[in-house]
């Protein structure tokens, strides 16, 4: 369900954190949804348990998940993707390099908009 | 949990290790890499408690493997080659084992038996290299190890059988209950499993840290410039080692070197990206600051 690149650079269980968000907003996971418990993913994934263990720590720290005792982690049932302002300026930094570098490939700023929005119908994500 | 405090040994005059001082947590799992001749399989024999120390200890679970050999039925050993009795039969080895360990697990054996195709009627000599590191691995974990060690284990392995030899080591880390000290030269593998890697080079530990910290140390970038290149840009102290060919130079750099690409930035370079770097590649790196590379092979 989840690809890890091991020769990225990101560490393994930042992307983890990242596949598994994005599983829930593709709708490959849903509110309420039980998770693969940390054993079964760290043998189905082939990475050590505490790096799993590691990943779904920072996925309950951003309230994407939660655990409830003996029965499993689940997604969150109102899951709101939080406003944290240091991030949005990183993602803002983040996307303004890549804006650049379409620049120098030539793309028109009408064929970047359109591309985002393919991207984002891509990834189903709603308009809100 | 292995704790080991100011291990030295050395073979007549020539040091073998040097004052090791290392300690692992229960539960998790730590790789040893080094080069060829480095102390690896002295370090494990010390740690078996098959050598003595000139000084120093090494406590497993609280308890020191030489004065209280007691604790030795509790680690596991499953080495490159298996040298099992030629002629005992899979299931006089089976019955060896769980005669001799007192916390061999009927269950657990059970459980594992149902994972490895192995023919108890078959004699040891008979068995290809990967079924014996099958059996070594059952054998090794139906005695309930508080330690395992394993000495380049899956080497000879096909992909297959070494996926599976993976998976059974993170399971058993996962219960928790097991400590998991890996020797390798396969960097690829431990980069998946490890919770940390130690690598040792002369007889001493040189690293010992998180693959996460291992990885953001450094980092390699390719920049290539249409005209001349600025002026002493690699000079600069972000830059630990460059290469170059044509027009492109290949440059290790600190991680904090976000000022020299920024700067980098400015020339417009045709090309300018930053490449990750694989363990396998930050091990060639940092052995060749320790005197132990091939640069010299490396065409400039």
């Amino acid at each position: 369900m989840f690809n890890i690149d091991q020769r990225s650079s990101t560490p393994i269980y930042l992307q983890l954190v990242q596949e598994i968000k994005e599983a829930i907003l593709k709708g490959i996971l849903q509110p309420g949804d039980k998770l693969p418990s940390v054993r079964e993913l760290s043998v189905g994934l082939t990475i050590n348990p505490n790096t799993v263990q590691k990943s779904y720590q920072e996925l309950e720290r951003q309230r994407v998940i939660e655990t409830l005792r003996g029965k499993g982690t689940f997604v969150t049932m109102h899951y709101q993707p939080n406003q944290d302002e240091e991030k949005f300026n990183l993602l803002k930094e983040e996307l303004k390099k890549l804006l650049v570098e379409a620049h120098y490939l030539g793309l028109t700023r009408d064929r970047m908009l359109k591309l985002v929005r393919q991207l984002l119908d891509e990834l189903k994500m709603k308009e809100s | 949990m292995i704790k080991i405090e100011n291990l030295t040994k050395s073979f007549r005059a020539s040091p073998a290790l040097d004052n090791i001082n290392l300690q692992v947590p229960r539960g998790s799992i730590f790789g040893l890499v080094g080069p060829n001749g480095a102390g690896k399989t002295t370090l494990i024999k010390l740690i078996m408690g098959i050598l003595l120390p000139d000084r120093g200890r090494i406590y497993i679970d609280g308890n020191d493997v030489h004065q209280n050999p007691g604790i030795k039925s509790r680690i596991g050993y499953v080495a490159d080659y298996q040298h099992y009795y030629p002629t005992f039969r899979v299931k006089e080895m089976i019955r060896l084992y769980r005669e001799t360990y007192a916390h061999w697990s009927v269950e657990r054996f059970a459980e594992l038996r149902q994972i490895f195709k192995l023919t108890e009627d078959k004699k040891i000599k008979h068995l290809s290299k990967g079924m014996r590191a099958q059996l070594a691995v059952l054998l090794n974990l139906s005695i309930r190890p508080a330690l395992l060690v394993l000495d380049e284990p899956t080497s000879g392995l096909d992909p297959v059988l070494r996926r599976q030899l993976l998976n059974i080591l993170l399971d058993e880390a996962a219960r928790g209950e097991t400590t998991i000290f890996i020797s390798t030269h396969n960097l690829n593998e431990l980069e998946r499993i490890c919770d940390r890697i130690g690598t040792i080079h002369n007889g001493r530990i040189l690293f010992d840290e998180s693959l996460e910290k291992i990885k953001q140390h450094v980092r390699k970038i390719q920049v290539a410039f249409a005209g001349e290149p600025p002026e002493g840009f690699l000079e600069q102290s972000a830059v630990l080692k460059a290469e170059r060919q044509g027009r492109v130079y290949t440059i290790v750099v600190r991680e904090d070197a976000n000022q020299l690409m920024a700067e980098l930035e400015r020339y417009r370079p045709l090309l300018l990206e930053s490449v990750d770097m694989s363990l396998e590649d930050i091990f060639i790196y940092r052995m060749g600051g320790v005197g132990y590379g091939f640069e010299k092979f490396v065409a400039q």
